[in-house]
């Protein structure tokens, strides 16, 4: 998980970094725009909404820009903009603001100035918009559920108190969770004045909230910057800056209370004047992947360009194709059909097939290739010696042969324990069989060819390799002499 | 049947398993909530890819119920480790927001559950752990040719397609050879109707007769009796037990066991003579 994890905020952090901060234009009066893609909404999946923010240099919106200055590209490919609003078009905004209230805020003016700009922001929320109140310190507590009322917000603001740590990424969970059913445009807007230290999540587990529902969170930090040593007084930047920029959110940095209005004013100016573009995704199946979406705006003679991402979830993605599967399937039953068929072919297994094929062998370790005259002659097995001292062989072909002391068997031995007709070899079906016939002294076989496993039989399948015992005469079934 | 061959059909089977798992999850259409598509998704996977392995020693030794039986387990307790499997994957593959890995991790969480599954069905606690290592083998890599294809063909229907055929071949092939690699004790029929089929002694008891419900059923001999021995593995040891009576003799290398016998390697076991 540790692995996965690092892995995966490492992707996050480039992903983000590149693919998140504003691309910033200067127009020919020195003009400076960007852009920034807040929020991917796919609550509507196939029809996915973008919320896209234009500001000037002074962070105030761009207004006025036409539906045909913008192209939506997803993973390169361009889509039609199948709905567009421009900012003057009103539509709701939710906001949870996460209000500090650990200690330190008593100093320094910080919670008074907090309470004015977090009552400026609700006093030019509009009146289709919402906003819920949560406040931390040693624990997150929601302080007011989410509303239209202002009065009710200005009252939470009021019962604001300083006292106890920063459970600053608890408290941002909390604010994702409240505004993850709510459709539409919606921000978190978190501020903290010191290090997280009573959080029992880490701050991986807001973003993957945050990211999952494409919610952006706005951070911002206040007062005296830390270096990062625990314990430490102050702002921790790095982990205020990767929560926002991981989930199209941007960080503010407020060096004292008084700085805070303006922050608060900037953003619900922001949020409030964004543009809303929407499209059908060319991939209507949730197939378990992240799409990249970017939306040019071509302003006069620049453009700009701002990224963000969608992931739709889908392990395994049904599809049918009735050919395919057919297709598929035929070479799957031949595969079942496959050994039988090689079998029949003689007992002689595949690396024989193969080499007579091919005309390669193998010998030992190494591979021989036989000539063509030879070929012929290795297509029977042999029944040959298996101590030197006894000579005799026999060749075996599909056929059936005789061994005994007669001379009318097709292997004549005469020793005292080979009865005249000892036994037979016959080639049955797929295999080859030897039979004793009733010998005095019997036959006996070893299958593997291991002589320790041998037995007496009255009947036994071969194979190369098998050891053949008549009386006290060993053979071994083999494919040359 | 012996153990490479066996590796060799459980592929096949798993193939198979993998191949009309695809065909009947595409039936369903792609269009409902995924939490639904995953569970109807690994519930197939589970059921066609555990069943048709678990039939598969039915299939040849053509017992129908050592077969039907075999596919009936195999696919109660694949289609269980299929859906808790693909809903793991499907949170493991959000938490890696897609991607190569992404989609070879989710997989792999499927595989190693329905792999284990597999082990389950067959009452044996050592075989789970062969699956477990097979499965997740074989998810990771019919994830990834999945993904590679997807990225590639852009092409649902044969990605999907061979990647399940892929997990299913794997999961199969993998289960028996893992097996082969860890097994450490196992029978050889040298001789009767089954010459060649090899049985690995993977259970604490391992049961040996007629009755199709042996572990190690030897079908069609009249002189073997339903229950005609045991073999209990004993801190490393094997330890062969004759079922007392009179149609029950077992001997050990041509010995006659009375009661019982601690097994060598090499030792010739002869039942029904």
């Amino acid at each position: 998980m540790k692995v996965v994890n690092f892995f995966r905020s490492g992707v996050i952090f480039f992903a983000a970094v590149f693919a998140l901060s504003p691309i910033i234009v200067s127009e020919a009066r020195a003009q400076i725009f960007s852009a920034h893609l807040s929020q991917v909404d796919k609550s509507e999946f196939p029809t996915i909404k973008l919320y896209l923010d234009l500001v000037d240099n002074t962070n105030r919106p761009v207004e006025g820009i036409a539906k045909n200055a913008f192209k939506i590209f997803e993973d390169g490919q361009l889509v039609e903009v199948a709905g567009f609003a421009d900012p003057s078009t009103p539509r709701p905004l939710t906001t949870v603001l996460v209000l500090d209230r650990s200690g330190s805020m008593a100093k320094y003016g910080k919670i008074e100035g907090l309470r004015t700009a977090a009552s400026m922001y609700v006093r030019s929320m509009k009146e289709m918009d919402q906003t819920s109140v949560i406040g931390f310190s040693d624990s997150v507590q929601e302080i007011q559920p989410l509303t239209s009322r202002k009065d009710l917000l200005n009252g939470a603001l009021e019962s604001l108190s300083a006292g106890g740590g920063t459970a600053f990424y608890d408290a941002v969970h909390k604010a994702i969770k409240v505004a993850s059913d709510v459709k539409g445009r919606k921000v978190v807007l978190a501020i903290t004045d010191g290090m997280d230290n009573k959080s029992s999540k880490s701050i991986g587990k807001p973003v993957e909230l945050a990211k999952q529902y494409g919610i952006p969170i706005y951070t911002i930090g206040l007062g005296a910057k830390a270096t990062g040593t625990s314990g430490e007084e102050g702002i921790y930047e790095e982990g205020l800056r990767n929560l926002a920029e991981q989930t199209g959110g941007l960080y503010f940095y407020a060096p004292s209370a008084a700085e805070l209005a303006g922050i608060y004013e900037q953003l619900s100016r922001r949020f409030q004047s964004g543009y809303e573009l929407a499209y059908i995704t060319p991939r209507q199946i949730e197939d378990g992947t992240t799409r990249t979406v970017s939306v040019t705006a071509s302003l006069k003679d620049n453009s700009l360009t701002a990224t963000n991402s969608y992931y739709m979830p889908g392990v395994i993605v049904p599809s049918a194709n009735p050919y395919l599967f057919v297709g598929l399937l035929i070479p799957l039953l031949l595969l079942i059909l496959a050994p039988t068929a090689l079998k029949r072919l003689g007992p002689i297994h595949i690396s024989i097939l193969w080499s007579r094929i091919t005309g390669w062998s193998q010998k030992g370790k190494t591979f021989v290739k036989r000539s063509r005259e030879s070929l012929t002659a290795e297509d029977a097995l042999y029944l040959g010696p298996l101590v030197s001292g006894s000579s005799k062989a026999l060749a075996v072909k599909k056929g059936v042969y005789y061994i005994g002391s007669d001379p009318g068997n097709n292997l004549v031995i005469s020793h005292a324990s080979i009865s005249p007709k000892h036994a037979r070899i016959q080639w049955e079906k797929d295999r080859y069989v030897v039979h004793d016939l009733g010998s005095k002294a019997g036959t006996f076989v070893s299958y593997s060819g291991d002589l320790t496993l041998e037995r007496r039989i009255d009947k036994s399948a071969l194979k190369v390799g098998s050891s053949v015992r008549f009386g006290e005469i060993y053979f071994r079934f083999c494919e040359k002499v | 049947m012996s153990l490479k061959l066996r590796i060799y059909y459980n592929a096949v089977f798993g193939a198979i398993g993998g191949l009309l798992a695809w065909y009947v999850l595409g039936q369903f259409g792609a269009t409902y909530s995924v939490i639904l598509r995953d569970i109807v998704a690994g519930a197939f996977v589970g059921i066609l890819i555990g069943g048709l392995m678990g039939s598969i020693d039915g299939v040849f030794d053509r017992s129908l119920y050592r077969a039907g039986r075999g596919a009936f387990y195999g696919a109660e307790y694949g289609s269980i480790g299929g859906i808790a499997g693909l809903l793991i994957g499907e949170l493991t593959l959000w938490f890696m927001g897609g991607g190569l890995l992404g989609r070879a991790t989710g997989w792999l969480c499927l595989g190693l559950a329905v792999g284990i599954s597999e082990g389950i069905a067959n009452k044996a606690p050592r075989k789970a752990s062969y699956g477990a290592l097979g499965g997740s083998l074989g998810g990771f890599l019919g994830g990834a040719i999945f993904e590679f294809l997807r990225g590639s063909f852009g092409s649902y229907a044969l990605s999907q397609a061979l990647g399940l055929i892929i997990l299913g071949a794997c999961i199969g092939s993998l289960v028996g050879f893992v097996e082969e690699i860890f097994r450490d004790a196992w029978l050889m029929v040298i001789s009767g109707k089954q010459e060649g089929k090899e049985f690995t002694l993977a259970k604490n008891v391992t049961t040996i007769g007629r009755d199709e419900k042996c572990d190690v059923a030897l079908y069609h001999d009249p002189k073997i009796a339903l229950q005609h021995a045991q073999i209990a593995r004993k801190g490393g040891q094997f330890i062969l037990n004759s079922v007392s009576g009179p149609d029950r003799k077992v001997s050990v290398n041509g010995q006659v066991v009375s009661a019982s016998a601690t097994l060598k390697n090499n030792d010739r076991v002869t039942v029904g003579y």
